[in-house]
């Protein structure tokens, strides 16, 4: 079996991010695996290390070679770079062609991915890359369990509710949370990885897709963090944070 | 008389049976990772005699000291009894010698006195270092030992009988021999019981002699190279796996001398009663952990089935138990033998890294180190942002050239509570007159703990790129307030290319002082006040002295605790500690250190050198409710002070 | 003005809050010339349709007892959008929404504004400002009609509905199952999983004594909280080790987050920062949690606890 696991670079959220009239500053945004996408590569691993499997690791060519050579060092056994001029902020739905056409170049028969990525404001990879190869997408992946012919993956949709799905492949996975943290590679194996890994090259004829969703503008949040104080008399306070609760559907209604 | 033949032929017997034995057990030192240490060995011989005639480390606990002294003594002393029973043996015309005669017999009174002692010691005061000990094996060989010396004293008793007169040379054994003239019916009696002490007291030496290399006592034998081939390398100066990228795994793995390091151990618990991790209550003692691994050196040399594929980390030696130590040397300076725990701890450790086997919360860390340079998860460009409430411009060291390169370090940068002290640092050094910089977003953590957690390659890559940082800059000296980083660059970033010369800030403040340069008015008023010596600037790198030059200055009367200078006892932080979960069963290290000075009565201020300390003491102050009593300042507090 | 269609999501037939804030804000945005339509796929239980009085019609697609998946509800979902041709589709952004919203929007070929926290309706275009970057930065987007938003939950809110609408019954709609519901569970199992959990009561040094701990405890019950504490509480052994924030405990991410008695340590903050509300009690108007909470007040812990239980045992009684 072929898992290809798609690992996409974006811009660290615990960063500064700058921007540029409106826009992100590509050049000075500190790019890093997003991190749904650790998750996904640590569940296909763990998938593969239970019922064996071959692991892909898939990415952009702008993503840089390290994210790659850093999944090799985790227990990909080959690493793709797909060959495509791609702007950074493409979205995608943009991407999800290329993607879609190099999964079915590799073989795959999972693709496995992060949920979401933080800046995927017109829809994320994962369906966008399902709809393209028209299989069936299991969202909010919290486990996959490659052991049948029929892979049987775990969902979690909040509030503790979770289901156990089984799917016929191919199809996509959007991965929420591997089942263990990802893995930690020690310094010296990546130094290991970055001399010995071995990145493939693989050139897509599928072109960007249109993006019919437009940015206006990018800016920092209106809204104020500061704190707002309330009554200093517990009586006041108290009815004021429970309308601050009713507000906010935490008390008063059966919130899911 | 005295069958020479027989004699030689047991003494043969046994010395090839304990040669046996020994070499069974020491074969594994052959196939060791290399470590001889062939520098100086004038210096080396010097330094074995001196600590031999002086027992400096083992006289730190007295009552053990005293006794092992006289044992060591009386032993030598009695070595000659030994000559003399081989040679009367062999030369039977051999009378024995009358000026050590005397000597032997009070030898064996102090020998047999010793023995008392340690048996006092062991069975009734029983010091909680003896703890996890082999009890039986100690008692066996004080037994032996007191064996050899009676059937000695005895044979010299029947002699006397025998021969009919009293010699004035031996005096006890002439006593005993006026005790028991009475029990002897004739000469010839006398003659065979001389006769049966004498083959007793060979068997009994012979028997010492067998038992010896399966014997925590062993280390009268290897102690001697074990102590010659000591480490001579700066104690912060972690050495690399001997010589080879990976770590051992298992235990033939083990440098060669670290394999001697497991022999010589006499259990006899120093390390254990000074470790915080033990006194916390976590598992670790360095004392079993050194048996732990002796035990499975001797049955793989033994050949026990599977001993030589059990891993070290987390087989041998429990994960839980590495991650317990907080690399504070506690252990390395009081062990007599110097036996090297904290170098095979880390070692062990980056077993577990490469396996990427460690909690959460430390891979966490690990993670924030290799995305962010910094535990804090703080982008780089943050790094500076201490310096934006300071009503002056600290200069980018890497644009113009300053006096001192300030290497601040991650808790002085980010923590709230230390980032305060670190501009009052600044604050200082402006007034005095400094000219210093900072690496701004190009410093990175030094990576000191990392690679005490034993993170080796991240340890490297982070070096790495201080290195290139700080070679950008035209400074005279670096400083830094964090003797975890002080340590780092002054002992290991030089073989990684680092040329310059690192003082820590309670030095750089007492020259200033001295020098004028720094004009200070001494804010104290006598206070009582007592100073912890971090782990990483007193007992790593031998600074003791400035800090306290510095309170005493400002007119604090400084009162040290029972612990201070190399019996300091550390925070609990260091090793990569203050990065774990702490379950600590007993008592945190930190408050037990705050316990300490309290007892030392009307102790207002707990002065500290050291970033972490400050965070240590702060929660452990709070949470011993102590807040009302003491109260933690950095040493540059003081000059605030009114 | 537009038509808009809003996908319900049920749970055991209940739908969730955040749809029906959603069928409310439908409501607000579409005028009174715009029809509202709430879709929803059955599961095990009977839909609870009263609750959806705000739509003009209610659309009940038969679904499977054995529980959700994405491809029913998608093929669902794409029938109706199909066969209605609604000029807005609006999806809460849950687990179930991230699950599907994107999967529609490729299968109907039309735009898709997801994280919404703002929405604007122009003559033939959709505006919205999606909130991105864990918060970060914000988005304004916007799309031509038709078109598909995923919206965050707490931007509309429900209001009093008026009668119930329309109910239209559906057939199952029409795809090739390569998915099947093996198991399904709900309840959260045993022993706490404090990072779970999405309200945490935090308790620290301030509440005094156990006494005090077990006041924070019948709150945390009163609103079905968890309960959990700052190391000093832990140590006391007041609070098991396993229910402790910060540094050296657990990092927590709950929807609310009250901190009572707690001064806000380095340590502590590292543990829940990223709580979504937090709101702080504390005597100490310097404490360093004020800086991380959105909301605090002065007051006395030991008088605030009993008072909000009391309060909230009254309100959903
Ligand atoms: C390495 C390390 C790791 C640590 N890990 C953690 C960790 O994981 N989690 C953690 O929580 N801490 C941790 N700490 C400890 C941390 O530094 C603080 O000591 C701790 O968080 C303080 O807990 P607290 O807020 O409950 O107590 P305090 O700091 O004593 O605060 C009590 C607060 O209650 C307020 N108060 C008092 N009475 C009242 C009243 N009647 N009504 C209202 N308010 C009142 C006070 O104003 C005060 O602000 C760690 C420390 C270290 C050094
Ligand atoms: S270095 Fe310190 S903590 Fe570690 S074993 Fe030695 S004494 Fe214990
Ligand atoms: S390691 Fe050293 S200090 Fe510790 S028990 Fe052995 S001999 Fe004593």
């Amino acid at each position: 079996m072929n898992i290809v696991v798609i690992l996409q670079t974006v811009p660290d959220s615990a960063e500064e991010l700058t921007l540029a009239d409106g826009v992100l500053d590509w050049d000075e945004a500190p790019l890093r695996l997003n991190e749904f996408d650790d998750h996904a590569l640590e569940e296909a691993v763990l998938a593969k290390e239970e019922a064996g499997a071959t692991v892909i690791a898939l990415a952009l060519e702008s993503a840089g070679d390290r994210v790659l050579q850093t999944a090799v060092a985790r227990g990909a056994d080959r690493a793709v770079k797909l060959i495509k001029e791609v702007p950074l902020d493409a979205s995608a739905r943009m991407v999800a062609p290329l993607m879609a056409e190099a999964a079915r170049k590799l073989g795959a028969d999972l693709v496995v991915t992060g949920v979401q990525a933080p800046g995927d404001i017109f829809g994320q990879l994962a369906p966008f890359t399902a709809a393209e190869l028209a299989w069936p997408l299991l969202g909010g992946a919290v486990g996959i369990d490659c052991s049948a012919d029929a892979p049987i993956v775990a969902q979690e949709f909040g509030g503790g509710r979770s289901a156990q799905i089984s799917v016929t492949l191919p199809a996509v996975v959007g991965v929420q949370a591997a089942r263990r943290p990802p893995r930690y590679v020690s310094g010296s194996k990546l130094r290991q990885a970055v001399q010995s890994a071995s990145i493939e090259k693989l050139d897509v004829a599928a072109e960007l897709a249109d993006e019919p969703g437009k940015l206006v503008t990018l800016h920092s949040p209106h809204k104020t963090t500061a704190i707002s104080f309330l009554d200093d008399d517990p009586v006041t306070a108290v009815d004021q944070i429970v309308e601050i609760f009713r507000q906010r559907g935490i008390v008063g209604g059966g919130r899911g | 008389m005295i069958s020479a033949l027989s004699l030689a032929l047991v003494t043969l017997l046994a010395a090839g049976a304990a040669a046996w034995r020994a070499s069974i057990r020491l074969r594994p030192l052959l196939s060791g990772r290399p470590s001889l240490r062939k520098d100086v060995p004038v210096r080396r011989a010097g330094f074995l005699l001196r600590e031999i005639g002086l027992h400096r480390r083992l006289l730190r606990f007295r009552l053990s000291g005293i006794i092992h002294a006289a044992i060591l003594v009386a032993f030598v002393i009695l070595l000659s009894g030994i000559l003399q029973a081989y040679s009367k043996a062999f030369f039977p015309d051999f009378r024995g010698w009358d000026a050590i005669a005397v000597v032997q017999d009070l030898a064996a009174i102090l020998m047999l006195s010793a023995i008392g002692l340690a048996l006092y010691n062991r069975l009734v005061l029983r010091p909680a270092r003896f703890k996890g000990s082999n009890k039986r094996d100690a008692l066996v060989i004080l037994g032996m030992i007191s064996l050899i010396v009676l059937t000695m004293e005895l044979e010299f008793a029947f002699h006397i009988i025998a021969d009919g007169q009293n010699s004035p040379y031996r005096p006890v054994a002439g006593l005993l021999a006026t005790g028991l003239t009475p029990l002897m019916p004739s000469v010839s009696a006398a003659q065979i019981a001389e006769q049966v002490f004498y083959w007793a007291h060979i068997a009994s030496i012979l028997g010492f002699l067998v038992y010896l290399p399966g014997s925590k006592h062993f280390h009268m034998v290897v102690g001697f190279p074990n102590v010659y081939l000591r480490s001579r390398e700066p104690r912060g100066r972690l050495p690399t796996s001997g010589a080879e990228p990976a770590p051992p795994t298992r235990i033939t793995e083990l440098p060669w001398k670290g394999m001697l390091d497991l022999y010589s151990c006499t259990e006899c618990g120093r390390c254990q009663s000074v470790c915080p991790a033990y006194a916390a209550g976590l598992p670790l003692s360095p004392k079993t952990l050194i048996m732990d691994l002796r035990n499975n050196l001797v049955d793989t040399a033994l050949g026990t089935p599977a001993a030589a594929t059990i891993p070290l980390a987390g087989g041998v030696i429990s994960a839980e138990t590495l991650w317990a130590c907080t690399t504070c040397m506690a252990c390395m300076q009081e062990c007599p033998l110097h036996i090297e725990h904290v170098p095979r701890i880390v070692d062990m450790r980056r077993a577990l890294v490469d396996e990427g086997e460690m909690s959460p919360l430390l891979q966490a860390t690990l993670v924030n180190f290799q995305k962010y340079g910094n535990s804090f998860k703080k982008p780089a460009r943050q790094r500076p942002a201490w310096t934006k409430e300071l009503p002056f411009q600290v200069p980018d060291a890497r644009d113009e050239p300053v006096e001192y390169l300030w290497y601040v370090g991650d808790y002085a940068s980010f923590h709230p509570l230390v980032a305060e002290r670190t501009r009052n640092v600044a604050k200082l050094l402006h007034q005095a007159g400094v000219s210093f910089g900072i690496l701004y977003d190009r410093e990175k953590n030094s990576g000191n703990d990392v690679r005490r957690i034993g993170e080796e390659g991240l340890f490297q890559d982070l070096a790495e790129e201080n290195i290139a940082a700080i070679n950008e800059c035209d400074a005279q000296r670096i400083f830094t307030t964090d003797p975890h980083t002080l340590n780092t660059l002054v002992n290991e970033y030089p073989a990684l290319g680092l040329r310059k010369d690192v003082v820590h800030h309670t030095q750089l403040l007492h020259e200033l002082m001295r020098d004028g340069r720094l004009r200070f008015r001494p804010t104290g008023t006598g206070q009582r006040v007592t100073y912890h010596d971090p782990c990483y600037l007193g007992r790593y790198n031998g600074r003791y002295d400035a800090p306290r030059a510095i309170i005493r200055d400002l007119g604090f009367d400084l009162h040290d605790m029972p612990r201070c200078r190399e019996k300091s006892f550390c925070c609990g932080a260091g090793g990569g500690r203050i990065f774990m979960e702490d379950e600590s069963t007993l008592e945190r290290p930190s408050e037990n250190r705050i316990r300490e000075a309290l007892a030392l009565g009307d102790i207002s201020l707990f002065v500290v050198a050291c970033p972490k300390d400050i965070v240590m003491y702060t929660a452990a102050i709070e949470n011993i409710n102590a807040s009302d009593k003491i109260k933690v300042k950095e040493i540059s507090d003081l000059f605030a002070v009114v | 003005m537009a038509d808009i269609l809003v996908y319900i999501e049920l749970v055991s037939g209940q739908p969730t809050q955040a749809s029906l804030d959603l069928l409310s804000g439908a409501r607000d945005l579409a005028g009174t010339s715009g029809r509202v339509t709430a879709l929803a796929v059955e599961d095990d239980s009977a839909v609870d349709t009263a609750k959806l009085g705000a739509a003009d019609r209610i659309v009940l697609v038969s679904g499977d007892a054995k529980g959700y998946t994405g491809e029913r509800h998608l093929a669902a979902l794409s029938e109706a959008i199909e066969r209605d041709k609604p000029g807005i589709v609006l999806i809460a952004n849950s687990y179930v929404g991230l699950d599907i919203s994107t999967s529609v929007a490729a299968r109907v070929g039309q735009p898709l504004l997801a994280y919404c926290v703002a929405l604007a309706l122009g003559d033939d275009t959709l505006r919205a400002t999606c909130q991105i970057y864990g918060g970060k930065l914000e988005a304004d987007v916007e799309c031509n009609l038709p078109a598909i938003a995923a919206v965050n939950p707490g931007v509309f809110q429900a209001s009093e509905t008026r009668g119930a609408g329309e109910i239209v019954q559906a057939a199952a709609p029409v795809f090739t199952a390569r998915t099947m519901v093996q198991s399904t569970s709900s309840a959260s199992d045993t022993g706490v999983d404090i990072t779970a959990s999405d309200l945490l009561v935090c308790v620290g040094r301030g509440v005094g004594d156990e006494d005090g701990v077990a006041l924070a405890q019948e709150l945390a019950d009163a609103l079905g909280a968890e309960l959990v504490a700052s190391r000093p509480v832990v140590d006391q052994g007041w609070v098991e080790k396993s229910r402790q924030v910060g540094k050296s405990g657990k990092t927590v991410k709950p929807k609310l987050y009250l901190a009572v008695g707690v001064s806000g340590a380095p340590e502590h903050l590292e543990g829940m920062r990223d709580a979504g509300l937090i709101i702080a009690v504390n005597t100490d108007a310097n404490a360093p949690i004020f800086d991380a909470a959105h909301f605090g007040t002065r007051c006395d812990v030991l008088e605030f606890l009993p008072l909000l239980t009391e309060k909230l045992q009254g309100a959903i009684a």
